[in-house]
């Protein structure tokens, strides 16, 4: 009897166990969290830094929206900086390996990602006007002519612009190094950012919750 | 509240009109196009109508047609038939319901009337029939609609509106359900501009007072008859600039009716707090902590027809899609591509004759998906369902949604979502592949 319920005791164990595994295999989680440098905070933050930081924030949804569209990349040098000592989360990380880049820091990676995103929506309306021409359907060969790793591209953005509503939630400034906390309509992200001479520089962004 | 609600309609019609036009560019099948054939040779008077063979099947399929309206020289007539024949010997048993749906949109130099209908059977033995009828105010005018089957047995119905007319009726009718005919007879006749049409269309009526009905056998056009000469010196002919004629501009098994039906019924606002789920299904969770949206769009597509695919235990995720009906486990019983946006994907690439990747938003209907991702690599994380164009049901005063006023609209799950508008307010590189379903 004593067997009977050890054996019936693992069971429930291993069926909570594989619900939960499934619940988070069918979930769409932020990405996980990369462990960053510990900073210690300033007892007494210099305003000024918290005001930059804000802007570099603000142009980052700027810059990156417009250049989801346009794909002009010529500010990111003005956002982003490549430190390899900052890692990628794991999803940055799985997309530089599929892609194959070689990444030396977040710029380097935003400038990969932004790239293979313009190669991808490109081909994707290169293919449209060429079915609109020809006047067939779209095919599974069709899909594949123009997939990367990760599949068939995603368009390039469509949305007009807006000013997007950001609510600053924590700022930890250690000298020349940062993070910051903040929220969004769609997410809540957290930032690791690097002071050089002519201002912040954002070197790493991890996803911590999606709110769509 | 009554003139806004005239708009609103209009506003559909104008959207439907986008619709078919946006679906005649994009999806794959090819239009036909059926000019109207206006008499026979004996006699260049008789009837005018249009015929289309349709290339699929009938029962539990859906047609979008643009019907081009037909004018006299004097402008005092509106007629269009059509015919569908059903060429295939599939039966509907397959199927909760077998159906023919249409929209017909209709602008004619006088006005603004639109007419839509949609009608089914199912196999209860009922024909449910439902009609929009909008004619404007200071207008007089009539719809009317015929439906007939033929063979092995045969049904009939009619309907005659008034101005304005909106029901969902049950008819008790006797049919067969391998029909191999089916006739959708449609006519408008109205003034501000036009007189009276009925006299042209007489010889296809019978009168009931003053209302015309159509005869209840008026032959099978697939099989060379031709009406028999309706009263005379009328001799239609297109206006300018319009040909006339029957377009099926969409031939596709997809209800994007019952998609979005679904999808509203089983959504909610966040702000309600309120979380429906659909106990025949699994459920992945309510708000931030769910993770239930691509199961949620997967049950949308199911409501619309979408049929599962299942062709064995351990086959790709790519080349399946489905959920056991028989369980709500979280466990068992469905596979990645229904509850993974990522998964479903992969299945969506795979099958581009169910899920047409287009380039933009505009490009799909409602009942259409598309998946996005939030911008660290180009992996979907989230699944949504369009439900139509309009102001949204949902606004906060913490998101974005209260910057827009009108545009696309969506429903979702985890968080629950409800009529948001589908532009989330913010400029982070959220990419997104959009699928209209041309299944």
């Amino acid at each position: 009897m004593q067997l009977l319920k050890r054996v019936a005791g693992i069971a429930i164990v291993l069926v909570v166990v594989t619900v939960a595994l499934v619940l988070v295999s069918a979930s769409s989680p932020a990405s996980t969290s990369t462990p960053w440098p510990t900073l210690k905070a300033s007892a007494t933050p210099d305003p000024a830094d918290i005001a930059a930081i804000k802007t570099l924030v603000d142009n980052y949804f700027d810059i990156t929206g417009e250049a989801a569209g346009t794909f002009d990349l010529s500010q990111f040098p003005t956002l982003f900086i490549d430190d390899p000592a900052i890692a990628l989360d794991n999803n940055q990380t799985t997309f530089v390996t599929g892609i194959g880049a070689r990444v030396t820091g977040f710029l380097s990676y935003e400038l990969a990602f932004f790239t293979d995103w313009k190669q991808g929506a490109e081909k994707l309306e290169k293919l449209q006007a060429q079915l609109k021409a020809e006047k067939r359907a779209i095919t599974a060969d069709d899909i594949k002519s123009i997939s990367g790793p990760f599949g068939s591209p995603p368009s390039r953005r469509q949305e007009p612009m807006h000013k997007t509503r950001l609510v600053f939630n924590s700022f930890t400034i250690d000298g020349s190094r940062a993070i910051v906390e903040y929220d969004s309509p769609s997410i809540l992200q957290k930032m690791f950012l690097i002071k050089v001479k002519d201002g912040w520089r954002i070197a790493g962004l991890q996803n911590l919750q999606e709110h769509v | 509240m009554k003139d806004l609600t005239l708009w609103v309609r209009r506003g559909s019609a104008l959207l439907t009109i986008l619709t078919v036009l946006s679906l005649g560019m994009f999806l794959p099948s090819t239009p036909q196009a059926a000019a109207y054939s206006c008499g026979n040779s004996s006699d260049p008077a008789s009837e005018c109508y249009a015929a289309a063979t349709w290339p699929g099947n009938v029962d539990g399929a859906a047609v979008n047609i643009d019907i081009v309206p037909l004018y006299t020289p004097n402008n005092d007539l509106v007629a269009n038939q059509m015919w569908l024949k059903d060429n295939s010997s599939y039966g509907c048993t397959a199927y909760p319901y077998c159906w023919f749906e249409g929209g017909y949109t209709y602008t004619p130099y006088q006005g603004h009337t639109y007419f839509e209908y949609v009608a089914w059977i199912n196999p209860a033995g009922s024909l449910h029939l439902m009609i929009l009828a909008d004619i404007p105010p200071g207008q007089t005018g009539s719809i009317f609609l015929a439906i007939n089957r033929y063979n092995p047995n045969s049904f009939n119905f009619s309907y005659h509106s008034p101005n304005y007319w909106q029901d969902n009726i049950a008819a008790p009718v006797a049919y067969g359900m391998s029909p191999n005919f089916i006739q959708i007879g449609m006519r408008l006749s109205g003034s501000g501009g036009a007189t009276s049409g009925q006299a042209a269309f007489r010889n296809s009526c019978y009168f009931q007072g003053s209302n015309c009905y159509p005869q209840t056998n008026p032959g099978n056009p697939a099989n060379g008859y031709v009406y028999n000469p309706p009263y005379g010196n009328w001799s239609p002919q297109p206006a300018p600039g319009n040909p006339g004629g029957v377009w099926i501009t969409n031939v596709q098994k997809y209800n994007r009716a019952a998609a979005v039906s679904y999808a509203d019924n089983w959504s909610a606002t966040y702000p309600s707090g309120y979380c429906p789920r659909n106990g025949s299904y699994p459920n992945f969770g309510c708000f931030s902590n769910g993770n239930d949206c691509t199961n949620f769009v997967s049950q949308v597509l199911e409501a619309g027809l979408l049929l599962q695919e299942r062709s064995g235990a351990w086959t790709p995720d790519n080349q399946n899609w489905y959920h056991d009906s028989n369980s709500t486990s979280t466990t068992f019983g469905t596979n990645s591509s229904w509850k993974l946006a990522s998964a479903m994907k992969d299945y969506a690439d795979n099958r581009p004759g169910r899920f047409l990747q287009v380039y933009d938003i505009n490009n799909l209907s409602p009942g259409d998906v598309y998946l996005m991702s939030l911008g660290s690599n180009h992996v979907p994380d989230h699944a949504r369902v369009v439900v139509g164009y309009g102001s949204p049901a949902e606004v906060t005063p913490d998101n974005g949604y209260t910057l827009f006023s009108r545009g696309w609209l969506t429903d979702s799950h985890s968080n629950e979502r409800h009529h948001v508008i589908w532009d989330d307010g913010v400029n982070i590189n959220i990419q997104k592949w959009y699928y209209t379903i041309v299944y």
